[in-house]
């Protein structure tokens, strides 16, 4: 299980970008305090899942890539917020570079000197977005076993950039990339989710696909690439051609694709450090999901790309910094050994000649009048992108990006279904279990419900007489007063819930309120905000009207705060702190009028 | 609801139950499994016969430390079930009719939880309640019959269970030893990345064949020579060695050594015992990388050529050759026998799972060979057509025996049969100075799942593991005697087997 065993370091570097969060705009109206890598999800930061995955596998060279506004908050929690503090060390490096704005596109990323100088291996990018119960050393396994160089031009090892790759690595066609990508449809599904469009064929590979794999092994979901794009590309190709055009090199070259439209990116990439050579030398590559892997699954079939793409300089520029180097001048055996053919589980490419390269020494004694000389113009091998597509399994693991407030509230209340490790024990616990489902049983009034195998109650929490608490996670420091009910809500951090309120599947921003009587349906409100007494509403976003960064919008939140901090600690009595709510919720609404 | 608890603690009843029925009454104890509703009465009775005779007691003692022993119960478990058991007895003695009483012990228990439990409240049948409440209360003997209840119905599969047959074949289970590893998981910390590719791509096949593994190691030995840096108060001479170390048993871990990755890791120790303590880091380090470069040239690279070129001499115009899987020397010597535009045939047999003569196959036939594939049991059909037989080696033990793939050895056999020349062609660097007479002590048994078709559950093989009297045998490699084959073809020149531990001693004091 997860915790039993110790990984040994694999060489890896991970680069977690932490991203604006556009979709979930409701809970990240000010990035700069409360950037979306700190929204908590299930009572932990975002962040936490990421990182905790990356320690798991054995990953403990990590970067934060975040835009230099975000930096400061992001650094802030990584040093205080009890979870994140109880990750091993060493800690996550936060990059913030200059250039990188909320907008910057992910390839655009990966472009920044400051992040090309940071990588120095094999790396992975994750969004801080992921959720992942997969093992992922069993991914990284896959792709050592498929994609990881031949003979020491092996997985990510530090420092090793291109030189030593000879026939085993790149120029052999290996040391590809993989990405995961998973369905969207199933359990905790959740409408409107984006999809991406993906083809695969069957894995070229050495390995008879007949061969049972090992119990554990990934391998018989892995796909070779052949298309990927989002899924709103697709609709605009099929809208402006009235058809899906497919090249018919495609189709020449596989015989058999599979075609997914439900499944989505995990944004989850092994790449070889070679990739940020191709990025930083194609200007024009914007996103990684849609344009470097999109090109790079397409250069696979499409004769021409992958010179286009500048892949036979980028292998071949690894060749003469090995002649410059000359610390191997007499020629370095890797350059005549190509292991890819040596092995017995491997299919010789004897007519390119270049695989008995071993040969051509002594080919000139003997005359190569039969054989084809090896030439520049010959072909490409372009380095496979592998996909892993997750099996729609109710009992796979869990793998889902949250993105948009429905996910955090499906995905939210699926990881408080999880036994805690003080139920099922240590061993036996999922890796995303909590020590308790409550963690503060005291605070819980002697004569309300609460289900305790689908909550999760953080530190602090008080719920008062004759509430019913049900399918919910609620955050540190709520306050839950009398008679009030929840039924699949999230709450985030020192959230008010007014008496006699009832809440059904309403996400609850940080340090907001709601005035008793209140109705709310499906209903999300933003940070600090306080919905006013008796509201019914169903459905409805419910935040500030200002311009953000205004001074009143920050001063009522300030005050909102101050105010439900006091109200919580019971130094003010809750009747004026609901007065001074609805006072700002009506001066909100009045200069909201001439602006709309 | 705490659910993980309820199974836990009624195993340990369970296990308590049946076991005192069989120490007073081992042939009851079956039909009290079997029957649910007597199965109380018969504890009562067995109790009774237990206190009646003492002589009992004592083999009961000597039982229960026995299942303890096998169960390997810690003090606490042991303390809980004999608590349970007596608890049990107890309640028995009480109830006579023990279904009725069940009943109403389960409402009771029920409306106890409600009252209580107010914070655990929720959409929960009354059974669950009484589950949720037997785990949070256990000194109360009211509940013991709810506890002792699914004991009883649990107890019936492991009485009826059999012994788990061992899928082990007795002749070859010296030979099983540790499963191989299949992830990284678990691995030292001291094992360079390059490594851990390697031990996985090597149990995945990825790199398969005795030269090609013993090329990888080396060049990633010489990444990790490269990457290494001797720690302070230590001389590289020594510490290196150790360092090696776990690089290895991680390598042995995902598959045991091949003959010549052994003799390529035996001479890499001396090589690195032999490097002058005063050398330089540095200086130490590069030295020993271009010893391995020149290993690699010496005992492998310039070896194959010259096989190839001297092997590629005996295929003349007409012939046809029959080849066995894939060997990478044999492959050089037909390419290199093309190159000199002779004209011969080729005829590949291959085996299951691994059908590594299907890549030979390709190899040639895109190169413009005439090829002809069969697996082996079309053997004895192929040797009718072939003039010569060219081998591959995993090693040549040092009584003449060639150790190789598995079905080499009837393909020679065969081929003798039929009076046809058998050519081995084999690199130094194989040769050991072990002897083997049979494939029986000393082999390599692979994972017997790999046997079986990936995705398909139709076939009768599929689930040989629940089939009864059924085992797998998956092994690697077989031994053809010397008098089937003419002639090993080495870098050393052409030799009869019998000049094996010749070459072999001029091979390794060189």
């Amino acid at each position: 299980m997860p915790h039993a065993q110790t990984m040994p370091p694999t060489g890896f570097q991970a680069l977690i970008l932490c991203g604006p969060g556009v979709s979930l705009n409701t809970f990240t109206s000010s990035p700069e305090e409360f950037p979306k890598a700190l929204i908590p999800i299930a009572n932990r930061p975002m962040i936490w899942y990421p990182l905790d995955w990356c320690y798991r596998m054995g990953i403990t060279n990590i970067h934060l890539v975040t835009p230099p506004s975000s930096a400061k908050a992001i650094e802030a929690a990584l040093s205080q917020n009890p979870h994140l503090t109880s990750l091993p060390l060493p800690t996550a490096d936060i990059l913030a570079p200059e250039a990188l704005s909320q907008n910057t596109p992910t390839a655009g990323i990966l472009r920044l000197p400051e992040v090309q100088a940071a990588i120095t291996g094999d790396f992975l990018v994750l969004p801080c977005d992921l959720m992942c119960e997969i093992a992922g050393e069993s991914l990284l396994e896959a792709w050592m076993i498929q994609e990881a160089g031949l003979g020491g031009a092996a997985a990510g090892i530090q420092d090793y950039l291109g030189p030593k790759m000879g026939l085993g690595g790149e120029r052999g066609g290996r040391r590809g990339g993989m990405g995961v990508w998973f369905q969207t449809k199933g359990e905790g599904s959740v409408k409107g989710e984006e999809t991406d469009f993906v083809a695969t064929t069957v894995l070229h590979s050495h390995i008879r696909p007949s061969l049972t794999p090992p119990e554990g092994s990934l391998r018989s979901h892995i796909a070779n690439l052949v298309y990927a794009t989002p899924t709103d590309t697709l609709n605009d190709i099929t809208e402006d051609k009235k058809s899906f055009p497919i090249r018919h090199g495609l189709i020449r070259k596989h015989g058999r694709i599979r075609m997914l439209t439900t499944h989505r990116d995990a944004h989850i990439y092994i790449f070889p450090h070679w990739v940020l050579e191709m990025i930083s030398r194609n200007e024009r590559l914007d996103s990684i999901s849609e344009d470097v892997v999109g090109m790079w699954a397409k250069a696979g079939w499409q004769d021409g790309l992958g010179d286009k793409l500048g892949l036979r300089e980028i292998f071949s520029v690894a060749e003469e910094k090995e002649g410059e180097n000359g610390s191997h001048s007499s020629g370095s055996v890797e350059d005549d050994l190509d292991l890819g053919s040596m092995t017995t589980t491997g299919t010789s490419d004897l007519k390119n000649g270049a695989n008995d390269a071993s040969l051509t020494g002594f080919a000139t004694r003997v005359g190569n009048s039969s054989m084809q000389q090896p030439s520049s113009s010959s072909k490409l091998t372009v380095p496979p992108m592998l996909a892993y597509i997750h099996p729609l399994d109710p009992a796979a693991p869990l793998i889902r990006r949250v993105d948009t407030a429905a996910l955090l509230l499906s995905v939210s209340l699926r990881l408080a279904k999880l036994g805690s490790i003080d139920e099922v024990g240590k061993p036996a616990s999922s890796p995303f279990a909590h020590a308790h489902k409550i963690a503060h049983p005291s605070g819980i009034a002697q004569r309300c419900t609460v289900t305790k195998n689908d909550c999760l109650l953080a530190e602090n929490v008080s719920v008062e007489e004759k509430c019913v608490v049900k399918e919910s996670v609620i955050g540190a420091s709520c306050t839950i007063k009398t008679g009030a009910r929840l039924t699949r809500c999230v709450l985030m951090d020192g959230v008010v819930v007014g008496e006699r309120c009832q809440l059904t599947g309403c996400i609850l921003g940080r340090r907001s309120g709601v005035g008793q009587g209140c109705v709310l349906k499906e209903c999300e409100l933003q940070e600090g905000y306080g919905v006013v007494e008796e509201t019914d509403a169903r459905g409805e976003k419910f935040m500030a009207v200002f311009p953000l960064p205004t001074l009143p919008y920050v001063a009522s939140i300030f005050i909102v705060n101050a105010l439900g901090h006091f109200t919580t600690s019971g130094k003010v009595p809750g009747h004026l702190y609901w007065a001074i709510i609805k006072a700002i919720n009506s001066l909100q609404h009045k200069l909201e009028k001439p602006r709309s | 609801m705490v659910p993980s608890e309820i199974p836990r603690e009624s195993l340990t009843t369970s296990a308590s139950l049946p076991e005192g029925n069989t120490s007073a009454n081992g042939t009851e104890a079956n039909s009290s499994n079997v029957d649910k509703s007597n199965g109380q009465t018969q504890t009562k009775e067995a109790n009774g016969a237990n206190g009646a005779n003492g002589t009992k007691e004592a083999a009961m003692v000597a039982e229960v430390a026995e299942v303890a022993k096998n169960e390997k119960l810690s003090g606490a478990e042991m303390k809980k079930r004999a608590k349970a058991e007596k608890a049990a007895r107890r309640a028995q003695e009480k109830q006579a009719p023990p279904p009725a009483a069940l009943v109403v012990k389960k409402i009771d228990g029920g409306e106890e939880a409600a009252k209580k439990g107010s914070t655990t409240a929720g959409p929960t049948t009354p059974g669950v309640k009484t589950q949720h409440k037997r785990t949070g209360s256990t000194n109360t003997t009211h509940h013991r019959p709810m506890v002792s209840r699914p004991a009883q119905s649990q107890a019936a599969p492991p009485a009826a269970q059999p012994k788990k047959e061992s899928k082990r074949v007795a002749l070859f289970g010296h030979l099983y030893g540790q499963p191989r590893r299949t992830t990284i998981a678990g691995a030292g910390k001291d094992v360079h990345p390059a490594v851990l590719a390697l031990g996985l791509q090597m149990s995945n096949y990825v790199i398969c064949g005795s030269s090609a593994r013993c090329v990888a190691t080396l060049l990633v030995f010489k990444r990790v020579i490269e990457s290494y840096i001797t720690p302070p108060q230590n001389s590289l001479p020594r510490h290196l060695a150790s360092h090696l170390s776990p690089q290895i048993d991680y390598l042995v871990s995902c598959r045991p050594l091949s003959v010549s990755m052994g003799n390529a890791i035996r001479w890499l120790k001396v090589e690195i015992s032999d490097v002058d303590p005063d050398t330089p880091e540095q200086s130490a380090k590069h030295d020993l990388c271009d010893a391995i470069d020149n290993f690699i040239r010496e005992r492998i690279t310039v070896a194959n050529q010259v096989i190839a070129l001297s092997a590629a001499e005996k295929v003349q115009d007409g012939d046809v050759i029959l080849t066995f899987a894939k060997s990478s020397i044999v492959q050089q010597t037909l390419v290199e026998a093309h190159r000199r535009r002779t004209k011969f045939r080729v005829i590949v047999i291959d085996s299951r799972p691994l059908f590594e003569g299907k890549h030979l196959a390709r190899a040639l036939a895109d190169l413009g060979l005439e090829v002809q594939y069969s697996l082996i049991h079309a053997i004895g059909h192929a040797v009718k057509d072939a003039t010569k037989v060219f081998l591959g080696a995993h090693a040549m033990m040092s009584n003449g025996r060639l150790y190789s793939r598995v079905g080499t050895a009837i393909v020679a056999m065969m081929a003798k049969e039929a009076d046809l020349p058998v050519i081995v062609c084999c690199e130094s660097v194989k040769f050991t100075d072990k002897v083997a007479l049979d494939s029986i002590v000393t082999n390599e048994v692979a994972p017997p799942d790999e046997l079986t078709i990936a995705g398909e559950n139709t076939t009768s093989l599929s689930k040989w593991g629940d089939t009864p009297n059924l085992q797998l045998l998956n092994l690697m490699y077989d031994v053809t005697p010397p008098e089937y084959i003419n002639m090993v073809v080495t870098e050393y020149g052409s030799q009869p087997p019998s000049s094996v531990p010749v070459v072999h001693r001029l091979s390794t004091n060189s």
